[in-house]
């Protein structure tokens, strides 16, 4: 479905999407802490566009991809899909919705039921949607199969007799067999062997071509970020600092955290110089999220203002965003 | 063990104490006329009067469930009409006896059974390990009705050894004792059995032994206590299969305890025994189980530091 | 490819020829045979369970002495002691397994309602459970048959409150933690409704804890059918079961021990056939899970 129209509205727009969880037990003593999990995300993907969504754990990536999809439910903020908002969707809008959004997850064999045939877990989607004949399933579902070059003797095999890859090739299989239009990929490679992870993330690199899939991928390795991902979303702490076009952001991180994450990937060449920005200290908790800018305590240029001030996205260029108060000394 | 931790165990006992009592006032109203069944119907007019009067039959019935709270705290608890006593008498009369039973049945499963399961763990796959484990699901299969007939069968009928009824020396206690600690013996050694091997299969057994620590003081001073805290919750378990296990013993052997007492109660629809003893049983439960959940939250530091997190 | 654990602790043994030990081939044997007595008791009894033949009272057993036709001895009224054992055997374990059964239905429904419905329902369920759990069942089975005097329907009811909180807390255990993560998670995102992911996913795979359970339960329900029985408090003549017969012969063990001692050891194979099996069946779906 492209052409000009369709482009006008983005597939999926997040905005000012806010999560936070309560911990600990009920108490009539004073209130429970809260957890900050996501603090004011906003984004935006295209039709057939890759965004890759990156960060170290905890940073609240995983919680903003399950509220994109609407598997949970956001504590404030707005989340749209082709411009309608989850919102208020009732149960059966909501599963419908299903077919045109799905995800990939980070344990393939626990996203798996352990006691029921691959194939017929492919087929379980056009099960539970009533789509097509039963004839119609069995040749989707082999279609699936070739696509996500899976050989024909596994069909019948069970969850724990496939290696980590093929079982991850199945859910992949699993979340396309109803042609969405979105996919949430959340660290979908992180479970498997390295040799492996290549294999997986070349296949979900073709498919996005072949089918025009979007993706938001959700990963906190970069390198395969740079791989797959036309644009990049960087978050910290429930936060977005910085959003960039693959090359520009690989090339010349603005924000302080995009800096050290990016000089930590390893170059394949042992004798460049690499310049390592190391952070100082531990990560803070969600729990009790610093004052001003929120990196300012592990920042090697934190300066007064960032202990009071809470710098803002602003733009650097067309689809450069970047929150610092310093921002202008490496945007170039 | 935090104050929180101790003040939702109590509120969850207390909780529970009030549904056995609930029960039982429902019980008594459903099953005919409650004073009836209180006092027999034998029992003289000026008497079933004050139960009338004190259980007030004909206010409302929330009136009617606090007066009979109000009996049970002071002890109230209807006339065995076969004695023609105060019910709640008739059961504390034979409290010593079944006390004395039930204490040395639980020594003997404690004696018998850990020793047992922790020498079967420590020489596991071989054939004592065997052997004691087959003795110990012999133990804790054979219904303990059986086995005290054939206990009678073979100590006093055939061998003349042992007295089959009574409870007057230590001879008589002893094949009641077996009779009502073996199932928890059995169960007690399958389980020190299988905590054990756990303890003994992690790490730090592996750690101590790679430091040149000896094999006593690995089993002694680490592999022991550690296995000890799940078994000290299954000790508290046994409590409940010992209550019901001395009802049949007392009844085989004929011991003048309570668990003899109820079995002849029911029979006879002595309906003011059977609620006296249902209702101590419930609170010895009741005390027993909340004294196993702070042993266990102050034995265990896992316990006790946990806190869930939980989504809103 | 070896099988990694599930969340909640279940996972399948490996595909391989099962090796079954001996000990347990006899012990499925012998419940086999157990089922069958119970099944055919009246085309394999040679006399009804109520026919007296007063002529022949406490006669022992034919091989050890006793007349022809009285394989297994005869009681006080002349009964034959092997026929009453074949109908006894069909009471005890038709009212165990509708008892258990009975538990084990009730038990799993409330366990999935409370998982499902969370919140005050489940506090309510669980406190029930709790209830259940804090007083010896004897005691309780005891004083209802006292209260409410001894009705067949009555006591089956009562067989089948017994252990139903054991189902109830595993399944409510089982299901939130399948819920939370795992395919339950992945199913539902696909767009699956509760129904299908209970009755479809869920279900099938904490199966194998429940058959597990119901190993456990059942000796625990034929137990109490004939401990009660055995204090003259649960099956009442003319009906017979095996509780019910030894509990009359311990007035004749000097005379005719055999009376006693045949249901006894019935009894006795068959809960220790019972356990062995469970155990074995246990070990075999998942070596993780451990038994009290």
């Amino acid at each position: 479905m492209s052409g000009a129209a369709a482009a006008a509205v983005p597939l999926l727009e997040v905005r000012d999407l806010v999560r936070h969880f309560r911990i600990g037990a009920r108490t009539p003593f004073g209130k429970r802490a809260t957890v900050r999990a996501v603090d004011g995300v906003s984004f935006q993907l295209d039709a057939g566009e890759t965004l890759g969504l990156v960060g170290e754990s905890g940073c609240g990536k995983s919680t903003t991809g399950r509220l994109a999809l609407g598997i949970d439910r956001p504590t404030s903020g707005d989340v749209r899909f082709e411009g309608r908002p989850l919102e208020g969707l009732s149960v059966e809008a909501w599963r419908r919705l299903r077919c045109d959004m799905q995800m990939v997850f980070q344990d393939p064999y626990g996203a798996l039921d352990p006691r029921i045939p691959v194939a017929e877990q492919i087929r379980e989607p056009l099960d539970i949607h009533g789509v097509g004949t039963a004839v119609e399933r069995k040749a989707r579902v082999d279609e699936m199969l070739e696509a996500v070059r899976l050989p024909r003797p596994l069909r019948e095999r069970y969850p724990h007799e496939l290696s980590g890859g093929q079982q991850q090739r199945v859910v992949i299989a699993r979340a396309l067999v109803l042609r969405p239009k979105l996919l949430v990929c959340d660290e979908p490679v992180s479970a498997l062997d390295v040799s492996v992870q290549a294999q997986v993330v070349n296949l979900l690199a073709s498919l996005q071509k072949r089918l025009a899939l979007a993706y938001l991928f959700i990963s906190h390795d970069l390198k395969i970020v740079r791989h797959i991902c036309q644009r990049v979303a960087v978050m910290y702490l429930g936060e977005v600092v910085e959003t960039a076009d693959r090359r520009d952001l690989f090339d010349g991180p603005i924000h302080p955290y995009s800096q050290s994450l990016i000089s930590a990937i390893p170059v394949p060449d042992p004798s460049a110089r690499r310049e390592r920005i190391l952070l100082k200290g531990d990560p803070p908790s969600p729990i009790d999220v610093p004052t001003g800018c929120r990196f300012h305590t592990r920042c090697p240029f934190a300066e007064a203002v960032c202990t009071e001030r809470k710098p803002a996205l602003r733009a650097f260029g067309p689809r450069r965003l970047a929150a610092c108060h310093f921002a202008e000394r490496w945007a170039s | 063990m935090n104050l929180r931790f101790v003040c939702i165990k109590l509120l969850r006992a207390m909780l529970t104490a009030l549904i056995v009592l609930t029960f039982v006032f429902v019980v008594l109203r459903l099953s005919g006329d409650p004073i009836e069944n209180l006092v027999g119907d034998e029992a003289p007019a000026d008497v079933v009067e004050y139960y009338r009067a004190k259980y007030g039959l004909d206010r409302p019935i929330f009136e009617q469930y606090v007066l009979y709270f109000q009996g049970i705290a002071h002890g109230d608890m209807g006339i065995s009409f076969r004695d023609q006593r105060d019910a709640l008498d008739v059961v504390i009369e034979r409290l010593p006896n079944t006390l004395r039973l039930g204490l040395v049945s639980f020594a003997f499963s404690l004696l018998m059974g850990i020793p047992l399961g922790i020498v079967a763990a420590l020489n596991r796959n071989t054939a004592l390990d065997r052997f004691t484990m087959g003795f110990a699901v012999f133990g804790y299969s054979i219904p303990n009705f059986f086995l005290g007939i054939v206990l009678i069968l073979a100590f006093t009928m055939w061998l003349r050894v042992l007295p089959s009824s009574g409870s007057g020396s230590v001879w008589h206690m002893i094949m009641p004792v077996v009779t009502l600690g073996t199932a928890g013996a059995g169960s007690l050694a399958r389980f020190a059995r299988s905590s054990m091997l756990e303890v003994l299969n992690k790490s730090y057994i592996l750690a101590a032994k790679a430091k040149g620590v000896p094999r006593l003081r690995r089993i002694g001073w680490h592999a022991l206590p550690n296995a000890a805290i799940p078994i000290v919750t299954i000790i508290g378990f046994r409590l409940g299969d010992l209550i019901a296990g001395s009802v049949v013993t007392e009844t085989v052997f004929a011991w003048p305890g309570v668990g003899r007492l109820l079995v002849t109660s029911v029979g006879s629809r002595d309906l003011a025994v059977v609620q006296a003893i249902l209702i101590l049983v419930a609170f010895t439960m009741v005390i027993a189980n909340l004294l196993v959940d702070f042993i266990y939250g102050w034995v265990d530091p896992r316990i006790r530091v946990s806190s869930a997190l939980e989504k809103d | 490819m070896t099988a990694e654990a599930l969340p909640h602790g279940l996972r399948i043994a490996p595909r391989r020829l099962a090796k079954y030990s001996p000990l347990v081939l006899t012990c499925i044997g012998f419940l086999g045979l157990v089922l069958f007595a119970a099944a055919f008791a009246d085309v394999l009894a040679p006399k009804h369970y109520t026919a007296q033949d007063l002529l022949n009272r406490l006669k022992p057993p034919s091989f050890l002495g006793g007349p022809a036709q009285y394989l297994l001895g005869t009681d006080e009224l002349g009964r034959d002691v092997l026929s009453r054992l074949l109908y006894g055997i069909r009471v005890s374990v038709v009212v165990a397994i509708l008892g258990t059964v009975i538990g084990a239905v009730i038990g799993t429904f409330l366990g999935f309602v409370a998982a499902h419905m969370r919140g005050l329902v489940e506090e309510a369920i669980m406190m029930m459970v709790d209830v259940q759990a804090a007083v010896p069942f004897l005691i309780i089975a005891l004083a209802v048959l006292a209260f409410f005097g001894n009705s067949l329907t009555l006591f089956i009811i009562i067989m089948g409150i017994n252990g139903w909180e054991n189902y109830a807390r595993l399944t409510r255990g089982m299901v939130l933690s399948a819920s939370t993560h795992g395919y339950a998670v992945a199913v539902r995102s696909l767009g699956a409704n509760p129904w299908r992911i209970y009755g479809r996913h869920i279900l099938p795979n904490i199966a194998s804890a429940l058959i597990v359970q119901f190993t456990l339960n059942f000796p625990s329900t034929i137990l109490l059918e004939t401990s009660l029985s055995f204090l003259g408090l649960g099956i009442q003549p003319p009906l017979t079961s095996l509780g019910q017969m030894l509990g009359a012969g311990r007035n004749h063990l000097i005379l005719a021990w055999w009376i006693a001692v045949v249901p006894g050891v019935t009894i006795f194979l068959t809960t220790l056939s019972i356990s062995i099996v469970g155990d074995w069946l246990r070990d075999r779906l998942d070596p993780t899970l451990r038994g009290r």
